[in-house]
């Protein structure tokens, strides 16, 4: 008996290890709920499946092999994928939730059939405004703006806006994917502004923050000036 | 004894194929997206050997033309290949701090050649100055040329992966010093160095960095004088409420006091602006506030601006673009001298279209270039302007303009405005040589009218 218990926890112990890194991968995505995910979105998956009486477990927030049989039940009878994981699909079956869509700035179309515009640039700017400079007051998201948009204008940089946000090792925020979190009506109007042609910084071409390690460098640039946690040189 | 240990351990060794699998499915991933990547990161290296090649070679063959107009396409070229070698070259994954010079040596050259093309399709002759400085410009691709040869032998040999300058110059950043590949390209910027200054009329010549600002005064305004200023230059309705802070200074072209309008009332909206060291000038401003339904039209707005910037001494402006967004009106605006349009000077203001006030401000355009013009007169006449433009288009407007060049010179030129297909252009034609200068086209959306 005393033996016996021993082998269950061994077990357990393995399962649980199995477990947490299946559950370390499943979070490391966006939004899909996994055997071994927790939450409020679990919990609230749990709800949906019991009143719809697929599921009689209890309603804890934690992903169970008997939520996933419920959930692989729910997707049979809906004409999904039968993997009882819960991606945006199932998710938006179940009338939970939509995947959130990126705020994108839609273009007003002209009467003439013109597709010339900046609303592109708006998009692609504001987005690295929101990766870079999310926690700035306006001006110094402004600032990051501009300095997108000087660096097109610099010799030293990539002619077009796109090859400047998409420079290898040019912001942190494009390079971990950050840039691509849903933007704020703040970053896009901040945008507007720097492509009418606001500029805080003069004419700066990089920014960086002095609270955190950057190469020594960057120091040996003129420094412009600092706007909230930003400082701004050429 | 054994039927006991038997689930678990079957339990246990299904679990390790599991993990292993997996963990043998993302490594295999992994060695694909490494592969691509590398070769995308290939590819642009190649190409920028090749387009560094041609360039060196275009070169060379500048120094042994005439210069005359048959010559323009091979000065087109080298700005083609010198603009395609800078795409490459910045899409290696090295820092600016590696590359930086040798960009802007890419970029100077193909902008050069792209002047003289301009030049002696004009008729103008290459001067000895001019061959002299492409003379240097190809001994430099050539040198440019071998060092990235060197540099592809190493690949070839598989001594260098591009992979691992992605490496090294992540552990760069931390360390600030260069090893391994980033350090042959660091070593390539560092000669660049050596380049002469190249001043000439282009976006990238080297005396744009040094223009500094006319339209300012002279005397030096302490940080107090800075505030008075800003609190009465901001529109703020309720002015009693705020209060101006220094937040620092600035060091660009219009140096100056970065001041900040903070409310008494502990609210997180701030205004902020700069005001020029010389001569004390709101040089721009920005309220961040947000904006309620629009109950202006864009005319009431446009007057709004206008009185604004009368009050403030920008008189005789005129209103020649305006965009809206965000319920606000963004009106750009140009001085007039003798009845001609001086598009260098430009003021930028925004209005809020809830209760017209003006909620940014930026004259930065006019305080650099604002002075009074010698102004001469056309040698053409507006007819033989018209002239110039296609005979299709249908010609609503000609007024007398100065225009910037690229270069940060003036253009003195006629502005046409016609219709062609229901489109609206704007040819600029010289009004002293007759030549073509620029031509725009008005491209009017819901939300305001773009120039390309």
């Amino acid at each position: 008996m005393q033996l016996g218990n021993k082998k269950k926890y061994l077990i357990w112990f393995i399962t649980a290890i199995f477990l947490c890194s299946v559950a370390g991968y499943a979070f490391a995505q966006n939004d899909t709920l996994y055997w071994g995910s927790s939450g409020t979105k679990v919990r609230a998956v749990q709800q949906r499946l019991k009143d719809w009486g697929y599921y009689d477990g209890p309603v804890d927030g934690y992903f169970s092999g008997k939520t996933a049989s419920a959930v692989r039940k729910f997707q049979a009878y809906h004409g999904l994928a039968t993997d009882g994981i819960v991606g945006p699909k199932t998710f938006s079956a179940m009338g939970l939730y939509t995947p959130p869509r990126k705020t994108t700035y839609t273009a007003k179309t002209t009467t003439t059939g013109v597709y010339v515009g900046n609303d592109h640039n708006i998009n692609l700017l504001a987005r690295v405004i929101m990766g870079e400079a999310a926690d700035e007051p306006y001006v110094g998201k402004v600032a990051v703006g501009a300095v997108l948009l000087n660096r097109t204008r610099s010799s030293s940089f990539p002619q077009t806006l796109s090859g400047v946000v998409y420079q290898p090792m040019a912001f942190e925020s494009v390079s971990n994917g950050q840039y691509n979190r849903a933007l704020s009506p703040e970053a896009v109007k901040a945008a507007r502004d720097a492509l009418a042609g606001y500029d805080p910084t003069g004419g700066a071409i990089f920014f960086w923050n002095p609270y955190k390690p950057v190469s020594k460098w960057i120091w040996s640039r003129s420094i412009v000036t600092q706007i909230g946690n930003h400082v701004f040189a050429k | 004894m054994i039927k006991r240990w038997g689930i678990p351990a079957l339990l246990g060794l299904l679990i390790l194929t599991a993990i292993g699998f997996w963990g043998y499915k993302e490594y295999q991933d992994r060695i694909v997206l490494e592969n691509y990547l590398n070769n995308r990161y290939q590819m642009s290296f190649y190409n920028l050997i090749n387009r560094v090649q041609n360039m060196e070679v275009l070169l060379g063959k500048t120094l042994a033309v005439s210069g005359d107009t048959d010559n323009t396409l091979i000065f087109s070229e080298i700005w083609l290949q010198a603009e395609g070698a800078r795409e490459n070259l910045t899409q290696l994954p090295l820092t600016s701090s590696m590359v930086g010079r040798t960009a802007k040596f890419l970029a100077q050259s193909g902008d050069f050649a792209r002047v003289q093309a301009n030049k002696i399709t004009s008729g103008q002759i290459l001067t000895e100055e001019e061959y002299s400085t492409l003379n240097s410009l190809y001994r430099q691709a050539a040198q440019l040329n071998k060092d990235l040869q060197g540099m592809e032998a190493k690949v070839a040999d598989g001594r260098l992966t591009v992979s691992e300058i992605v490496q090294s110059a992540r552990q760069d950043l931390a360390k600030g010093t260069p090893t391994g590949a980033a350090k042959n390209f660091q070593g390539i910027d560092q000669q660049m160095q050596g380049f002469p200054t190249l001043i000439y009329d282009g976006p990238f010549s080297d005396h744009l960095d040094r223009v500094t600002p006319v339209g300012l005064g002279n005397e030096d305004i302490s940080a107090d004088e800075a505030r008075t200023i800003a609190r009465r230059f901001i529109d703020i309705k309720d002015d009693e409420s705020y209060r101006a802070q220094i937040s620092g200074r600035t060091k660009e072209k219009i140096p100056g006091y970065l001041v900040e309008l903070i409310p008494r009332n502990g609210e997180a909206r701030r205004i902020v602006g700069n005001v020029s060291n010389k001569g004390g000038k709101m040089v721009w401003y920005m309220d961040s506030r947000d904006i309620g339904a629009p109950k202006l039209t864009t005319d009431q707005a446009r007057e709004k601006a206008l009185q604004f910037l009368e009050a403030k001494g920008y008189k005789n402006v005129t209103n020649i673009y305006h965009q809206l967004q965000d319920n606000r009106a963004i009106f750009n605006f140009i001085p007039q001298q003798q009845g001609v349009v001086i598009y260098p000077d430009q003021i930028k203001v925004s209005v809020a279209l809830d209760n017209g006030q003006v909620i940014g401000f930026d004259a930065r355009g006019y305080l650099m270039a604002h002075k009074k013009r010698d102004i001469p007169a056309p040698q053409i006449s507006a007819n033989e302007a018209k002239k110039k433009v296609n005979k299709r288009m249908e010609i609503t407007e000609t007024k007398l303009a100065i225009i910037p060049t690229d270069g940060g010179k003036e253009r003195f030129s006629y502005e046409i405005t016609g219709n062609i297909d229901g489109e609206t252009y704007l040819v600029y034609v010289n009004a002293i040589t007759g030549k073509t200068d620029k031509v725009l086209k008005l491209i009017e959306q819901e939300n305001g009218i773009l120039t390309m």
